[in-house]
């Protein structure tokens, strides 16, 4: 078991330093980091001062070299603009994020769990169906369009603006959240319906436990594992969909500066964000993973 | 109808049970009477779809909404029965009549200790927590497992499928129920396992004066264990009587079938052994998984030496695990192995590669057990038939006319060769699957436990499909299989295996009756039915 | 419910001792509204200098003061100087200009402003220096060599050479006063989150993230000051924003894209400001032989002319822009006062005639020009790009679009076009523009991605306009220039760049032909 652990914090580690060093070349082949800072019109003199400032006169092995070294010494270079640190600047957005992220994921969890459950045990029934329908619409509706769809009801049809901090998460959450929220639905009907119909649950029965108990002692929990795993891609997606999110609802979190940093060629501020969304992943997984020796004893085995 | 002192541990009176409609036909079960007394072994025997699962569920009262009890009355200890699928009945399972499964590692909950699930029963039908952990633990010792104590804190996975049948059994038993019902309990299990657990059974039901009721498909098993034998076909009783006269005696052509089928002579095939076709000499083969941190080796074949001889029949005999089926990939090179020679009528094929590869693998076609899956539902049965001459250069047209012809030597006739698999049987399909296999026409023909997924009276039809195309086509034949019955049945030299070894290796009659190993011994001591009076 | 002073009191101690503490008289006088401007961006740091862009801009007005302001509550061009921080300004040599400056002016600390403050705002360690510390204000500094405090209200700046347009520089950001004792004690980025000015609003909160909160300095050497407070929120989204201003909880936003002009003009409550600012799109045309594009047909005047003759900018603007703005004959700018004639116009206007007159004199025959445009980045830009391609292929020539994500990647030779913008905003004559924008050190002539190289008569009108110190002569030199130029023709102005702003329809506010956003007494009734 420990060895399964080594083996994947190994690959983990494998996987960011490819990232790092695909972010460190696309970075510098999408345009000048040196000419976008400056103002458009600025003369060539200034270019090149801003370009010494960064360091991108030097040969690109040099500049790659560096950089290397000073992540592993924990220093992820500074904001071109702020002149702060990438870190810094990072850690002051992720609480909001956390924030909208953590509430989006529950809003799914509970949600989609729910009306999985719901629609698992009217199976065929109207009440199936319209779950279904609505979490196939949940799944396909891009995030942008229900967010704005959002907004623009609320304000003009009701006065009420839902965007930024002062409104609640509520309303970007929800956004955020929908789309998980659907797949959840449907993977927690289909897993229901499977561990329903495993011979176990015929087993429980003859055994005269009852309904109630049969489904939630013995139903659901082995129906939520796999869920579990789909929950773990799922941190993936709502990373995606904070980007979107928080620049509709003006949330701002990793994804706004995420979104700003690009467009300002702010390289080690993307440098650090691509890297910590990568590391934040890969921990998504490791923590699926490790949960799955938890919850599940027949993988304990290998 | 005035009560004996004694009532009934069980009668079913006039039980009718309504299949749905457009079903094939229009009942599962019909006209079913069962009267059991206290203490008594009574038999439910049938083929599958014969309804003898359909009527335990009707005791239990679980019978799915599709399937409706029509007519007829069940009382437990005299007392009828509530209504299927009622809340009432959650009381008497457990106390009064409990059931035991066919595979019994998924019947307990995977991520659930076994104790735990133990305890639960104790529990929904209030027993005291302080009482709990001693009659599971007791339970536990009184089903025999050899320590308690790990078996009460492992999950189900961890446990082999003879010890999951003793808590299974262990569950069924805790609140001392006056009747137990065990469909086809043994059948998944390896024969010497299968022969402890109808031991142990037949030895609780007296230790706890239990009635027994046993569904079953094989007589072997009648024969060790029975009282009472009621026989099913198609949803009816066609025999019914005390166990010995039916055994010794039977009436019906359908018991007659059954008996024959379970009590399969070796046949004399004999016959001078032809060139020797495939040699293995010295196979080993090891699975080897995992990253390097958590590798694993499991040595899955080793030291591994086999002749088979010109228009022979060789079988591979093993409990799972014994190496049986890997040693049939590694001689269809579906494994590499990690050595030793393979040799194709003296030519090594170990490592060939590329066009001699496809080569021998015309020559050499496999039957698979599960005739459902081995079936692509997308494709006409003479073009499935017809595929294997397509991809190896026969022109279409001729490659249909040779799928025809093969079609109706299997038996079956021209109108099957336009319809889907689906609309055949699995003895049907298993027959597709043999005439696929030979359109080719290999010289060898591996067959891995072709005949376990069928019924018995199938088993013995599509056995003599084997033996009849095998002498008028001059094919050699590996046949792996863990059933005795079958190996004696089909093979002229028979080769036992054990944790990836041969332990012994014969003629097939000289084995079985002079067995040199105490393995072999015990494998053949095992199988149901020795007891009994049925010979193997 | 109706407010009570009883309500008021309850309401007050619900919100806590903080609130609970202020006299509640100054809450009940104070009836000036809380401002919420909703824009699409703050740059990271408020140093007036080193976030020169658009969205510093719409902050720092409100914070700091200039020495020299431009009258644009009277005037939307604002040709006027108007005396701000300094008093006065005379040309004391002909290389020296000295401002006096205004008395009392108090900075947010309550510290006065003095000479030595103005000395350090424009200081050679700051601004002008080998590596400044602000270098985005190279452009606005070119040519001083010395600021002195000479007196506790008087400054000196001294130029290499004479220059009139000194007193228009200090209408730029460099003209921004910042306290020197405060920005040396906590440094260039601790002040960039923490400016402090003399302004009409005194910095409460700023954080780069979400929003920048300044309330009403009312130490203001020239107030009242008409809100009570400001807040600049980012909101990235359009959309967003827009329905903010519909839910009344902004007042103001920036940044209506020109097709959504309409909608926000409907919704009730709410009215749009379209204000042309100083500020030109247009393109350049590649007028170089490079290894990149060895026959470049685009080195024929010829062709170049043609392509300028056959477009119809007119046409297009209005299509585009409804009246809001308007397309100027080269260099012909209205914020250029005196320099500015109405009735002037291009020597190659709209002409299909002439066009193919030209494109016949040319050796062009059908090669496909490549125009590099960066997405996004001006408005209705690839709009009018797809008519003026559909126009040039009416006489025959063939351009071909090619949008790219950024300036660095548009900048990538091989092109034939470039999109590019041009900025006027100070000098009160076109020096700028057509010097420094075209000159022999401009990036037109001198970067990587220059796209010509000046006349030797261009030069020498150049030069001459340069020189140049009265009126008379220095519009003379100016249109030599122009019409040297146009002889040449390396680029074309496609018209004067729009911002949008949507308001609330009851708040009294014009900003002018600006996208500096300032709610002073001047501009806010």
């Amino acid at each position: 078991m420990i060895g399964y652990v080594l083996s994947r914090l190994a690959r983990a580690a494998i996987t960011l330093l490819v990232t790092v060093t695909l972010v460190f070349i696309f970075i510098r082949f999408s345009g000048d980091p040196a000419a976008a800072l400056a103002p458009p019109d600025a003369p060539q003199e200034v270019i090149e001062q801003y370009r010494r400032a960064l360091g991108l006169d030097q040969p690109l092995w040099a500049q790659y070299t560096g950089y290397l070294g000073r992540i592993l010494q924990g220093d992820f270079g500074y904001s071109i603009h702020s002149g702060r640190p990438a870190l810094q600047v990072f850690l002051d957005r992720l609480p909001a994020t956390l924030y909208l992220g953590g509430t989006a994921l529950l809003i799914a969890l509970v949600l989609g769990l729910s009306l999985g459950a719901i629609a698992a045990l009217n199976r065929g029934k109207p009440i199936d169906r319209a779950v279904m329908g609505f979490s196939v619409f949940a799944f396909a509706m891009p995030n942008f369009l229900f967010g704005l769809g959002m907004i623009l009801i609320g304000s003009l049809a009701f006065q009420v603006y839902l965007g930024g901090q002062g409104a609640g998460v509520l309303a970007p959450a929800l956004t955020l959240g929908l789309a998980s929220m659907g797949s959840y639905a449907r993977f927690t009907r289909s897993s229901l319906l499977e561990t329903i119909n495993k011979p176990f649950m015929l087993a429980a029965e003859a055994r005269g436990i009852p309904y109630r108990r049969r489904l939630i002692r013995h139903a659901l929990p082995n129906a939520s594992i796999p869920l579990v795993t789909l929950v773990g891609l799922s941190v993936g997606s709502l990373i995606a969909g904070s980007v979107v999110t928080e620049q509709v609802f003006a949330w701002p979190g990793v994804g706004q500066l995420l979104v700003r940093s690009v467009a300002t060629r702010d390289i080690a501020t993307v440098q650090f964000l691509v890297l910590a969304i990568a590391a934040t992943m890969i921990t998504a997984n490791l923590i699926v993973d490790l949960l799955y020796l938890v919850l599940d004893p027949r993988i304990r085995v290998r | 109808m005035a009560a004996s002192p004694t009532p009934p541990v069980l009668e079913v009176r006039d039980l009718r049970i309504a299949l749905p409609p457009g079903a094939d036909r229009d009942h599962a079960a019909d006209g079913i009477d069962l009267t059991m007394a206290p203490g008594q072994t009574l038999c439910l025997v049938g083929e599958s779809g014969s309804g003898k699962s359909v009527i335990a569920q009707a005791i239990m009262g679980m019978l799915p909404p599709v399937l409706r009890m029509e007519r007829g009355r069940i009382t437990l200890q005299g007392t009828e029965t509530p209504p299927q699928r009622s809340d009432r009945f959650n009381r008497l399972r457990g106390t009064q009549v409990a059931m035991v499964f066919q595979d019994a590692v998924s019947s307990l909950n995977p991520i659930q200790r076994v104790g735990r699930q133990l305890e639960e029963i104790l529990q929904v039908h209030g027993v005291p927590q302080s009482q709990r952990r001693k009659r599971v633990m007791d339970m536990l010792a009184a089903v025999q497992l050899p320590d308690p104590d790990r078996a009460y804190r492992s999950y189900p996975h961890e446990m082999s499928g003879g010890q999951a049948q003793r808590i299974v059994i262990a569950g069924a038993l805790l609140l001392n129920p006056a009747l137990l019902i065990a469909d086809e309990p043994t059948t998944a299990l390896d024969v010497t396992t299968q022969a402890e657990i109808l031991d142990l059974i037949d030895g609780l039901k007296k230790k706890f004066d239990t009635s027994v009721l046993f569904i079953t498909h094989d007589f072997g098993v009648v024969a060790d264990i029975a009282d009472h034998v009621v026989v099913l076909k198609d949803g009816l009783i066609v025999e019914h009587g005390a166990a010995e006269s039916v055994l010794r005696a039977p009436q019906h052509a359908y018991t007659k079938r059954l008996l024959d089928a379970a009590s399969l002579e070796g046949r004399a095939q004999g016959g001078d052994a032809g060139a020797p076709v495939l040699t293995v000499r010295d196979l080993n083969l090891t699975y080897r998984r995992g990253f390097f941190f958590n590798r694993t080796e499991v040595a899955a074949v080793r030291d591994v030496n086999l002749t088979l001889h010109k228009g022979q029949t060789l079988a591979v005999v093993g409990e799972s695990g014994s190496g049986k089926s890997s040693l049939a990939k590694c001689l269809l090179r579906l494994e590499d192995v990690e050595s030793g020679t393979i040799a194709f009528k003296g030519q090594d094929i170990t490592h060939e590669r590329g066009r001699a590869l496809r080569d021998f693998r015309a020559r050499v076609q496999v039957v698979l057990q599960d005739p459902f899956g081995a079936l692509d539902p997308r494709f006409r049965t003479l073009d499935a038939v017809a595929e294997g001459p397509i991809i190896h250069g026969v022109p279409r047209k001729q490659a249909h006319e040779r799928a025809r012809q093969m079609l109706e030597r299997v038996g079956l006739g021209p109108q099957a060769a336009a319809r889907y698999p689906q609309e055949f049987s699995g003895g049907q399909r298993q027959r597709i699957c043999i005439a696929r296999a030979l359109v080719l026409e290999p010289e060898v023909l591996i067959a891995d436990e072709a005949v376990s997924a069928l019924d018995v009276s199938i088993q013995v039809q599509i056995l003599d499909l084997f033996t009849e195309l095998q002498k008028s086509l001059g094919f050699s034949m590996v046949f792996i299989t863990h059933d005795l019955h079958v190996a004696a049945a089909i093979s002229d030299r028979v080769l036992v295996m054990q944790n990836g070894r041969v332990v012994e290796e014969g003629p097939t009659a000289e084995v079985f009756e002079h067995p040199q190993k105490d393995y072999t011994r015990d494998l053949l001591n095992s199988a149901p039915g020795r007891k009994g009076g049925l010979a193997a | 419910m109706r407010t009570t002073r009883r309500t008021l009191l309850a309401s007050a101690a619900a919100i806590g001792t903080a609130s609970a503490f202020r006299p509640l008289a100054a809450l009940a006088q104070d009836a000036r509204p809380d401002l919420v401007i909703a824009v699409d961006n703050l740059w990271e740091t408020m140093d007036p200098v080193i976030g020169i862009s658009t969205s510093g801009g719409r902050v720092h007005t409100n914070i700091f003061d200039t020495l020299v302001r431009r009258n644009r509550w009277e005037d939307p061009d604002g040709t006027e100087l108007v005396p701000w921080l300094a008093t006065s300004w005379e040309r004391t040599s002909p290389t020296v200009w000295t401002f006096q400056l205004r008395e009392g002016v108090k900075f947010h600390d309550g510290h006065v402003m003095d000479a030595e403050d103005v000395a350090f705002s424009i200081s050679e360690q700051r601004l002008w220096g080998d590596e400044p510390d602000a270098p985005r204000g190279t452009r606005y500094v070119a040519g001083i060599v010395r600021v002195e405090a000479v007196g506790p209200l008087t400054v000196e700046v001294e130029t290499e050479r004479p220059d009139p347009s000194i007193p228009y520089r200090m209408v730029t950001p460099i003209g921004f006063v910042l306290p020197k004792h405060y920005y040396e004690e906590v440094g260039k980025d601790a002040f960039g989150q923490n400016p402090m000015g003399t302004g009409p609003y005194k910095l409460v909160s700023f954080d780069p993230s979400t929003e920048l909160r300044a309330e009403a300095f009312d130490d203001y050497w020239n107030g009242p000051v008409p809100a009570s407070s400001l807040t600049f929120r980012i909101v990235p989204e359009f959309s967003t924003r827009y329905a903010g201003l519909a839910a009344g909880e902004f007042d103001v936003i920036v940044n209506i894209p020109s097709d959504q002009i309409e909608q926000v003009r409907n919704t009730p409550g709410v009215r749009v400001m379209e204000k042309s600012i100083e500020n030109y799109p247009m393109f350049a045309f590649n007028t170089l032989e490079t290894e990149e594009l060895p026959n470049n047909p685009l080195t024929d005047a010829n062709l170049r002319k043609a392509m300028v003759s056959a477009i119809d900018r007119e046409g297009i603007a209005a299509a585009l822009w409804d009246g809001a703005t308007f397309v100027p004959a080269p260099f012909n700018f209205p914020e250029y006062g005196d320099y500015y004639d109405e009735g002037r116009k291009a020597r190659y206007g709209f002409d299909p005639e002439r066009a193919r007159e030209l494109l016949a004199q040319s050796d062009y025959d059908g090669e496909e020009l490549i125009w590099h445009i960066v997405r996004g980045f001006y408005p209705n830009y690839e709009v009018a790009a797809e008519f003026m391609v559909e126009q040039w292929r009416d006489i025959g020539v063939n351009v071909r679009i090619r949008i790219v994500d950024n300036f660095s990647l548009a900048y990538q030779r091989p092109f034939h076009l470039l999109n590019m913008s041009m900025s006027s905003e100070f000098s009160g004559d076109p020096y700028r523009p057509l010097w420094l924008d075209w000159g022999p050190n401009s990036s037109r002539a001198t970067a990587a991605h220059k796209t010509w190289k000046p006349t030797e008569r261009f030069l020498e009108l150049g030069e001459r306009f340069a020189a140049a110190q009265e009126f008379e002569e220095r519009k003379a030199a100016y249109l030599d220039l122009v019409e040297e130029w146009e002889n040449v023709t390396p680029g074309m102005y496609l018209w004067r760049n729009v911002v949008s702003y949507g308001v609330r329809e009851d708040l009294d506010w014009d900003p002018g032909n600006d996208s500096v956003t300032v709610f002073d007494r001047l501009y806010m009734g």
